[in-house]
C-alpha cells in the first residue's frame, strides 16, 4: 500500500512538472513557428520582388514565459499586428521588416545575454523592449557599448532613458501619472482640499507616493492622512477607520494589486467619499472585482480605446480577438513603438545604420495611435492623461487630453 | 474614544476569523498529533468552492457553508490519506515536510485550475451598516462573529456530548490507550482531521467573504497566523486557540491605530514572542498536552 501510494505521488508530481513545463515549452514553440512563419513568407516576397534587399531584422526582447507571460503575450501580439500591417502596405521604403521576438523569461540576466547576442549579430538594426524597466535598464549598458539603440515601449523608470544616447522609451515617466493625478484629478476636477493617501510599500509605491505628496504640497493640497501597507495586505478595516477619523475629502489609492480590495472595504464600511486611482488606470479588473463599490471612482489613462476613436477601437478588437484578452495601455504602447521604429528607419532611405537609426529616432515629431510621441533630449517622454470615472460599470472619459492647459 | 471602539471592532471581527482557523488548525494537530502546514490550501479551497456555488447556485450562505465544509473535508482526506497515514510512527518531521510539499502541489494546480486572477466574492451578505451610538458595525462582521460563535458551541459539545468526540479526544490524548480501549485510532484521526479542514474551508469562505475575493495564494499568509494563534493557545486545546486568534487580532488593529500599517506583523508576532517568553505553553493550563 505505502509503495502504492508513493508511487502515484511520484507520477502525480512528474506530470505537474511536465504539465507546467509543457505549457511553457508550447508558448516558446509558438513563438518560434512565429518568428518562422513571419520569416518564410519574407524569403518567398523577396524572391516575388526579385530585388535583392534584404529585409530589416529588430530583435525583441519579451518575457514571453515566466511570471510576466501575460506581458510578453502583449508584446507578441500587438506588434506583430503592427509589422504584418506595415509589411502589407508595402514594408519599409520596399524593405520587409522582421521582428525577432527572444524570451527574456522577465529576468535581468537573461535580459542582458539576449541583447549582447542581438547587439553582436550586425544583421539587426536596433533592439526593442524590454518589458520591465529593471530588464531595460540591465540591457542598456550593453547596447550603448555596441551602439544600437534600445527601445523599451513599457519601460517606466525615470531613470532608464538617461542611461544611454541610444536608450529610448514611450510609457511616460513613473512621476507623471502621479503628479497628473495630484494637480488636476484631486486638485483641479474634484477640488478637494484635504486628501488621504493610501500607498503600497513597494519600489513603486512609494516612488509614485512621494511625486505625488510633492505635487499636492505644491497644488496646496492638505495631506490628512498618509499610510502605506505591505505588498499582499488583504485587511484594511483598521486603516480604513484611521483614514476616516482624519475626514478627508478625497481618498488616493497608489497600488498595483490592492486596489480593489481597498475599494471593496471602504464602501463595505459605509464610507461615501471620494476614490482616486493611481496605478490600475483603466484596468477591467477592478470593475469585475468591485462591481457597484467601483461607481464613480476616479481614474486616469493615458490610452482609451472607445469607439469614438475607430482607429483605436480597430485596433482593440482585433488585439482581443488575437490574444484572447482585453488590452491594456501597454498593448497600445507596444504597437506604437513598431511604427515609432518603422518611420525613423523610413526617414533614413537607403542608408541604414545603427547610428542613424538612433539620430533619426530622436528626431520623432508625430502622432501615434497612442498620441503624440516627440522624445525629449534623454529619450522619453511625458504622456498627457485623461481623466476617467467609472459609470454603469464601465469607463466613461470626463476630461479630455488639453484639460490640463485648460 | 469612538474611534479606539471601531478599531477594537475591527480587530474583534478579524480576530474572529483567525479563531475560526485556529480552530480549525488545532482540531487538527491534536487528533493527528502532527503539525499541518496544508490549511492555508485547505482554506483557499473552501473558499473556491463557496465562490462557485455562489456563482452557480445564488448567494444562499448556508449552502456555502456546507459546500466549503464538503469540499475541504474531501481534501482532509487527501492530506490525511498522503501526508499522515503512514507516518505515525515515523520521525515527525517526515509528515511535516510532505504537508509542506503538498500545499504548493494544491496551490499550484489551484492556479493552473482556477486561474491566477482574484475572483470577485461580491453581495453575498447584504451590505447594511449599524451605528449604535458611536460604534459602526457592518452586516458582515455581525454574521461573521455569529457564525464563528456559533460553530465553536457546536464543536463544544460534540466534543465534550458525544462518543464520537469523545473517542476524538481520547486519541488526542493517547493514541495507544485510545487503542486499548478499543477506539480506532486511524478512522477517528481520520475523522478529527477532516472536521479540522472542514472548519478551515468554512473559515475560508468567510474571508472570501469579509474580503470580497478570492484567489489562488490567499492561504499562505493567513496560515501562518492561524499557526501562531494557535500555538498562543497551546496547539490542541479548541478554546484557548480560539483565544489566541482573537488577540492577535486585536493587537493587529490596535498596533496599526497607533502607528504604521507596516508593523501588522510585527505586532502580532512580537506579542506571541512576549507571551511564548512569559508562558512557554501559550495560554493552555495544562502541561503536557502539546504534542
Amino acid at each position: 500500500m505505502k509503495r502504492i501510494i508513493a508511487v502515484l505521488l511520484a507520477v502525480v508530481m512528474v506530470f505537474s512538472l511536465t504539465a507546467c513545463s509543457g505549457g511553457k515549452a508550447e508558448t516558446k514553440n509558438r513563438s518560434e513557428e512565429k518568428t518562422e512563419e513571419t520569416e518564410t513568407p519574407s524569403k518567398e516576397t523577396k524572391k516575388a520582388d526579385g530585388a535583392s534587399e534584404e529585409p530589416i531584422y529588430v530583435g525583441v526582447l519579451a518575457p514571453l514565459t515566466g511570471t510576466m507571460a501575460e506581458y510578453g503575450k502583449t508584446y507578441e501580439v500587438a506588434m506583430t499586428m503592427a509589422m504584418e500591417e506595415i509589411n502589407a502596405a508595402g514594408g519599409i521604403n520596399g524593405r520587409e521588416l522582421v521582428l525577432d521576438f527572444a524570451d527574456s523569461k522577465g529576468e535581468q540576466n537573461e535580459s542582458a545575454d539576449l541583447a549582447a547576442s542581438f547587439a553582436e549579430n550586425d544583421k539587426y538594426a536596433a533592439v526593442l523592449g524590454d518589458f520591465s524597466s529593471g530588464c531595460a535598464m540591465a540591457a542598456a549598458p550593453i547596447c550603448d557599448e555596441a551602439g544600437i539603440v534600445l527601445f523599451s515601449p513599457t519601460a517606466s523608470n525615470v531613470d532608464f532613458a538617461p542611461m544611454s544616447d541610444y536608450c529610448f522609451q514611450i510609457a511616460g515617466r513613473t512621476d507623471g501619472e502621479g503628479i497628473y493625478a495630484a494637480e488636476y484629478i484631486v486638485g483641479k476636477y474634484v477640488g478637494a482640499k484635504n486628501i488621504a493617501i493610501f500607498s503600497m510599500n513597494t519600489d513603486w509605491g512609494v516612488s509614485t507616493r512621494d511625486y505625488f505628496a510633492e505635487a499636492s504640497k505644491d497644488a496646496g493640497l492638505n495631506v490628512v492622512f498618509d499610510e502605506a501597507y505591505a505588498e499582499g495586505e488583504s485587511d484594511f478595516s483598521s486603516l480604513i477607520t484611521k483614514a476616516e477619523a482624519s475626514e478627508p475629502d478625497c481618498v488616493v489609492i497608489i497600488d498595483q494589486s490592492s486596489t480593489s480590495n481597498l475599494i471593496n472595504q471602504i464602501r463595505g464600511y459605509g464610507w461615501d467619499c471620494q476614490i482616486v486611482m493611481v496605478g490600475p488606470s483603466t484596468s477591467q479588473q477592478i470593475i469585475e472585482l468591485c462591481a457597484d463599490n467601483s461607481e464613480g471612482v476616479l481614474t486616469t489613462a493615458s490610452v482609451f480605446y472607445s469607439e469614438e476613436d475607430p482607429q483605436a477601437w480597430a485596433f482593440a478588437q482585433e488585439f482581443a480577438e488575437r490574444a484572447k484578452f482585453q488590452p491594456t495601455v501597454m498593448a497600445g504602447y507596444a504597437y506604437d513603438s513598431i511604427y515609432v521604429l518603422a518611420d525613423a528607419i523610413a526617414r533614413l532611405g537607403d542608408d541604414i545604420t545603427r547610428d542613424g537609426i538612433r539620430g533619426s529616432l530622436a528626431k520623432t515629431d508625430d502622432t501615434y495611435l497612442t498620441g503624440p510621441i516627440k522624445f525629449s533630449e534623454v529619450g522619453d517622454i511625458s504622456r498627457s492623461y485623461l481623466i476617467c470615472e467609472v459609470s454603469e460599470g464601465e469607463y466613461v472619459v470626463r476630461c479630455g487630453y488639453d484639460y490640463a492647459e485648460e | 474614544m469612538e474611534y479606539i471602539l471601531n478599531q477594537l471592532i475591527n480587530g474583534v471581527c478579524q480576530g474572529a476569523i483567525y479563531a475560526l482557523m485556529a480552530i480549525g488548525y488545532s482540531v487538527v494537530v491534536g487528533v493527528t498529533g502532527m503539525v499541518t502546514f496544508t490549511h492555508g490550501e485547505v482554506m483557499m479551497i473552501g473558499a473556491f468552492a463557496s465562490f462557485y456555488i455562489f456563482q452557480y447556485a445564488g448567494s444562499h450562505i448556508v449552502l456555502g457553508l456546507l459546500g466549503a465544509f464538503a469540499a475541504s473535508w474531501i481534501l482532509g482526506m487527501l492530506v490525511y490519506k498522503i501526508c499522515y497515514e503512514h507516518f505515525f510512527n515515523a520521525p515527525r518531521h517526515i509528515s511535516l515536510i510532505c504537508t509542506v510539499g503538498f500545499s504548493m502541489l494544491v496551490q499550484n494546480l489551484a492556479q493552473i485550475c482556477f486561474g491566477a486572477n482574484k475572483k470577485p466574492v461580491l453581495n453575498i451578505i447584504e451590505n447594511r451598516v449599524f451605528k449604535i451610538g458611536p460604534v459602526r458595525i457592518s452586516m458582515i462582521q455581525v454574521a461573521i462573529v455569529v457564525i464563528v460563535l456559533a460553530l465553536a458551541v457546536l464543536l463544544t459539545v460534540y466534543f465534550n456530548r458525544t462518543r464520537a468526540g469523545m473517542a476524538l479526544r481520547a486519541v488526542s490524548q493517547d493514541k495507544s490507550a485510545a487503542y486499548l480501549v478499543g477506539i480506532s485510532v486511524k478512522k477517528t484521526a481520520m475523522i478529527g482531521n477532516c472536521i479540522g479542514c472542514g472548519i478551515g474551508g468554512v473559515a475560508g469562505m468567510l474571508m472570501a467573504i469579509y474580503y470580497q475575493t478570492c484567489y489562488a495564494t490567499m492561504g499562505s499568509t493567513m496560515s501562518m497566523k492561524a499557526f501562531s494563534s494557535s500555538v498562543l493557545g497551546g496547539m490542541t486545546d479548541v478554546r484557548f486557540s480560539a483565544l489566541g486568534g482573537l488577540c492577535i487580532g486585536v493587537i493587529e488593529n490596535l498596533g496599526i491605530t497607533f502607528s504604521s500599517a507596516s508593523f501588522r506583523d510585527a505586532f502580532a508576532f512580537c506579542f506571541l514572542i512576549l507571551v511564548l517568553i512569559i508562558r512557554p505553553h501559550g495560554f493552555s493550563v495544562k502541561k503536557g498536552a502539546r504534542p
